[in-house]
């Protein structure tokens, strides 16, 4: 009986409280009200923007959206086609074609350049809005390659040209599932047999939400070689990288190969092979074996069928 | 006569202890194909079937569960058992030297080269190689199972290179294990001419006279406590055709 009083007055003040906070949290000061309305306005502008991107864009497609256009460059046969659908849903598909493809104001189009000649420029484009990435990816070996190698690999040749998605939607090219083909179109040979091996490759291939894709050891924008000291994937930080999912960081993660190929007797590869030659033969001698003993029984059990119905026939 | 008797070879419990490892084993087979042949088509319908490799990929380890219990509640049941009913460790189930000699002589009648057929006890050679390919299977492909599941845990203790070899062996002795169940285990218990459609004591745990006969004498001739089972040779063997005329 003592307590209920205590309780109701608890009760009016906690209303009191909801009903001053609600108040102050509702209220909106004189210099919100005007960041609210210009935000409106800068969000209402950009939609309108982006519808006119769309419309511009139209005229483009009108050719290039055919099927097989086509037209010869320096003696080769180029493709000018683009799927207006998939740039259209792409990330990229509310900026103006002219946005990345700058000086087609009219036609017939002047100063054409293609190819890498022509990435190179685009990508100089990309640096324009991606600021934030370009210092850490000039940094890479990638970065490296795109400065000063005769074999560049510029944001294109990851990211696509006029598909290019989040990397969460499965039909980018740097999608968990997609990375494998993205990155082995360099990364051919070896690494891209280990993947047939790799546990995370199998796991991230055949669609799994946790399994590792190359960027999730490797970084996306910064990697290196595994001999870098900077690299996530050098000996000393490579504890370090597995326990972003594998919770310990055991020194002993380090010790053994991630890529390796069974068909490999060498190096670090040397304890799989074997083993995998072991399981082969193991299995290739226990099978036969079996087979060869289900045989002949088989065949004794036929002879015997044989000398009775051959016997059976004599009598008759 | 004695023809005609049942003979109970296998109680209930022993049964669904087969029963447990017939599900489980077929449930790993089934969703570890897949991640090792990931490049086929069938492989991906697999996955997709279980609603996606997360899915399928904690559908082989509740199969590898049970399987692993299966065979761990076996080693534990079967001493037990086999004390409190003959007093003696189960040593009818190991290999012996009588097994060895048993092949000689089993090869030899199939080559024809000899009429003498090898007499079985409760287990021929065939039967106990089956068994124990069983716990060798679980050691291969259990042992290295608990280091990829648990890999920070088994980095404590070995170097990379153990457990990606062990993984290979994982899935290499999966298969062999696989060959070794739908070739020769299926041809002993279904396909061979003499069990066709199926062997039926994995079910009821009975078998009649006339198979024991066949397949176990010398354990028959024990129960019955009677030396002179008839001789099971081609030469008596009753045979469809002959019964004709």
């Amino acid at each position: 009986m003592r307590k209920k009083p205590s309780f109701s007055a608890l009760g009016i003040l906690i209303l009191i409280f909801i009903a001053l906070f609600s108040q102050s949290a509702l209220a909106l000061t004189n210099e919100e009200e005007t960041i609210k309305l210009k935000l409106d306005k800068a969000v209402n502008d950009t939609m309108i923007k982006m519808q006119d991107n769309i419309t511009a864009n139209k005229k483009c497609f009108r050719c290039h959206g055919a099927v097989g256009l086509k037209t010869e460059y320096k003696g080769k046969k180029i493709s000018l086609y683009v799927n207006e659908k998939t740039f259209n849903d792409s990330i990229h598909g509310t900026n103006r074609c002219t946005t990345c493809h700058q000086g087609l104001t009219d036609y017939p189009h002047q100063d054409i350049i293609y190819g890498n000649e022509f990435v190179k420029r685009v990508t100089a484009n990309c640096l324009k809005c991606h600021e934030n990435i370009t210092q850490i990816y000039r940094d890479s070996v990638h970065g490296e390659a795109m400065m000063n190698s005769d074999k560049p690999v510029y944001c294109l040749n990851c990211h696509g040209f006029h598909d290019i998605f989040k990397k969460q939607d499965t039909r980018s090219k740097v999608h968990s599932t997609k990375q494998f083909d993205t990155c082995t179109r360099c990364h051919s040979g070896e690494q891209a047999e280990s993947f047939s091996e790799g546990f995370h490759t199998k796991a991230a291939i055949l669609g799994s939400k946790k399994a590792a894709a190359c960027s999730d050891c490797h970084t996306s924008h910064s990697m290196w070689g595994p001999k870098n000291v900077k690299s996530t994937v050098s000996k000393a930080n490579t504890p370090k990288t597995c326990a972003k999912c594998h919770v310990y960081e055991r020194e002993k993660f380090a010790d053994g190969p991630e890529h390796w190929v069974a068909t490999n007797a060498e190096g670090e590869n040397a304890p799989m092979y074997y083993t995998f030659k072991f399981f082969t033969w193991l299995t290739v001698l226990t099978i036969t074996a079996l087979i060869l003993h289900i045989l002949l029984e088989l065949y004794r059990k036929l002879r015997d069928t044989d000398s009775h119905s051959g016997g059976g026939s004599n009598n008759e | 006569m004695n023809k005609g008797k049942i003979y109970q070879r296998f109680n209930l419990h022993q049964r669904l202890q087969h029963g447990l490892i017939i599900i489980s084993f077929t449930l790993c087979a089934v969703t570890g194909l897949p991640i090792k042949y990931h490049k086929l088509g069938l492989s991906k319908w697999t996955v997709d079937a279980f609603g996606g490799f997360d899915n399928i990929f904690n559908a082989h380890l509740i199969a590898a569960l049970l399987l692993i219990f299966a065979c761990v509640y076996h080693l534990i049941y079967m001493p037990i058992y086999s004390l409190r009913t003959t007093g003696k460790f189960p040593w009818p189930l190991m290999l012996n030297l009588k097994d060895i000699k048993d092949i000689g002589i089993h090869i030899k009648y199939q080559l024809g080269l000899s009429d003498q057929k090898a007499q079985f006890d409760r287990y021929s050679y065939k039967e106990k190689f089956d068994y124990i390919a069983v716990f060798w299977g679980m050691f291969i492909i259990g042992g290295s199972g608990a280091l990829m599941w648990f890999p920070d845990w088994a980095a404590k203790y070995f170097p990379r290179w153990v457990i990606e070899s062990y993984r290979v062996g994982h899935s290499d002795e999966a298969v062999l294990a696989v060959l070794a169940i739908f070739v020769w285990h299926f041809y002993n218990v279904h396909f061979s001419p003499d069990f066709f459609p199926m062997n039926k004591v994995f079910w009821d745990g009975k078998m009649d006279y006339e198979t024991m006969a066949h397949e176990h004498p010398l354990e028959l001739a024990r129960i019955e406590g009677n030396t002179s089972i008839e001789a099971d040779n081609p030469t008596t063997e009753k045979s469809p055709e002959k019964e004709v005329f």
